[in-house]
């Protein structure tokens, strides 16, 4: 057979529901999304306490690398930072010593600055169909 | 290979609405009142062109790129290195599809290779398979996509979700979309929606970011290619840390170049028909444009008279010339064979049907089934 009946009946879904089931990243609208860069790991693990908190990131031609922290908000109702994942899933960062008024050692930046609007031009000009 | 008239069901709106077939109706898209039945001889047959194809992509590619020739395929010269290495760590694919021209007897011939942003899925992987279910439960279908796209995504090498882009102002794109994000669901790896425009670029840590600023670490994007290297963020897909999905190496495969390159490389083959990129060497033949959609820009000309051509906007950036190759009729209708690849395996059929010699974005989607042999046991 070609094809599996058993396998076949799952896909009797509708679609609507899945979109609204895999929307990702809700750490809440009402707070700014900020990440700091840190100039050396030990000032980042000193904000963060974790390694897997500090990622290098190569940034091409400057040499050497650049320390980040994790994408996170600041909870007042806590008192603690709420790290915010790349899946959009939350954690409260318990060993963290940052502060509600950020980093001392590192650049803070808002975490929603970033340029859209680069994708999608040609195909809206078109106005067809982009799939064959 | 025969067409055959079939009753509807009765509740055959409600029925594919459910299943997220919206645009059903529009030009009388999906209406079940007709459908092919193959033997399972001519399965197998689409089945061993469709491998057979593959392999000819493959070789033609290393050749291309060997030859430096990505510039005959319309890929910006910025992008050659790149696009050679994406072919040469096999970054990974979930599908494609080829369009055949089949009539049950001579041996099926590619017309293009949708290897960038196919459509037509969902159709093809479930709205004609539950078809089949209710009205040919003891016959067969040459249909795996659905099992075969979930397994792809789980085989991806990197771990977590797959963001889905495309433009949300087109209804088939989005269906398309929808669907696949349906199977990246069902495999257990997850995903989100995002229309193409909200995609960010984080110029530090060089992901394409979605549209709460978190970092897409996989892409698939129903977009093609050439225009997303001739967009304004172009130029980061050559620094991004974002792995797109289907690959920037079927930038060449989708460019209708690769026909005449084939023919080149493989001339006579018999799945394959003559092509050219200059004219004058064919009498009769297509004229397609080496990037275009949905039939849009083709021109068929029979001894030196248009039978028949499609407006669009494409073609600037040239036209190749393939043998024409008219279509089956059968009751009038002229059947594409829609040959489904799913991470580099044949994994079924769909049939899309028009009145004019043209497959445009107006043809109609006819299923199919067909009659395993007795002595073929069901696992």
């Amino acid at each position: 057979m070609r094809r599996s009946a058993g396998n076949a009946t799952t896909t009797a879904l509708s679609l609507a529901g899945v979109v609204g089931l895999v929307v990702l990243g809700n750490h809440g609208a009402e707070f700014d999304l900020q990440q700091t860069s840190y100039a050396t790991r030990e000032d980042c693990l000193n904000d963060w306490g974790s390694d897997e908190s500090c990622q290098p990131v190569d940034l091409s031609h400057s040499g050497r690398p650049v320390y980040y922290g994790p994408r996170y908000y600041w909870d007042p109702a806590r008192g603690r930072p709420v790290v915010v994942g790349a899946d959009g899933s939350e954690r409260v960062a318990m060993n963290a010593r940052i502060g509600a008024g950020g980093s001392r050692t590192g650049h803070s930046s808002f975490a929603g600055t970033f340029a859209r609007g680069g994708f999608g031009g040609i195909g809206r000009g078109i106005g067809s169909g982009h799939g064959g | 290979m025969e067409r055959l008239r079939a009753a509807p069901r009765p509740d055959y709106a409600r029925r594919v609405e459910s299943q997220g077939l919206s645009f059903h109706a529009r030009e009388g898209y999906w209406t079940e009142d007709a459908c092919y039945r193959l033997t399972a001889e001519e399965v197998d047959t689409l089945e061993a062109a469709t491998a057979e194809l593959l392999a000819l992509y493959d070789e033609a590619l290393d050749r291309v790129i060997e030859q430096g020739r990505l510039g005959e395929l319309a890929v910006p010269e910025s992008f050659h290195a790149a696009l050679a290495a994406s072919w040469r760590r096999r970054a990974p694919s979930i599908y494609g599809r080829f369009d055949l021209a089949y009539d049950g007897r001579s041996p099926p011939k590619l017309l293009e290779y949708n290897a960038d942003t196919p459509t037509s899925l969902l159709e093809s992987a479930v709205i004609q398979w539950t078809w089949r279910e209710d009205m040919h439960p003891d016959a067969d279908q040459f249909n795996s996509i659905h099992e075969r796209l979930i397994a792809a995504w789980q085989a991806l090498p990197e771990p977590g979700p797959v963001a889905v882009a495309c433009l949300a102002d087109n209804e088939e794109d989005w269906v398309c979309s929808a669907y696949l994000l349906d199977t990246l669901v069902q495999s257990g790896r997850g995903g989100e929606m995002i229309e193409l425009a909200d995609i960010g670029w984080d110029p530090q840590q060089r992901w394409f970011v979605d549209d709460l600023d978190s970092p897409i670490r996989q892409l698939f994007k129903l977009y093609p290619w050439e225009w997303l290297m001739r967009e304004e963020f172009g130029p980061h897909l050559l620094e991004c840390r974002t792995s797109l999905i289907e690959p920037m190496y079927k930038a060449a495969c989708s460019s209708k170049g690769m026909l005449a390159l084939l023919w080149e490389y493989f001339p006579a083959h018999p799945n394959l028909l003559e092509t050219h990129r200059t004219p004058g060497r064919l009498a009769s033949f297509a004229r397609k444009p080496l990037l275009s959609r949905e039939g849009q820009n083709v021109t068929l000309v029979e001894d030196g008279v248009t039978v028949a051509e499609e407006d669009g906007v494409y073609g600037a950036e040239g036209c190749v010339y393939q043998a024409l190759c008219p279509l089956p009729s059968f009751d009038g209708a002229h059947p594409v064979v829609g040959s489904w690849v799913v991470a580099g395996e044949p994994a079924g059929i769909g049939i899309r049907e028009s009145r004019s010699l043209i497959t445009t974005d107006q043809s109609r989607f006819v299923p199919h089934y067909f009659q395993p042999p007795a002595s073929r046991s069901h696992p």
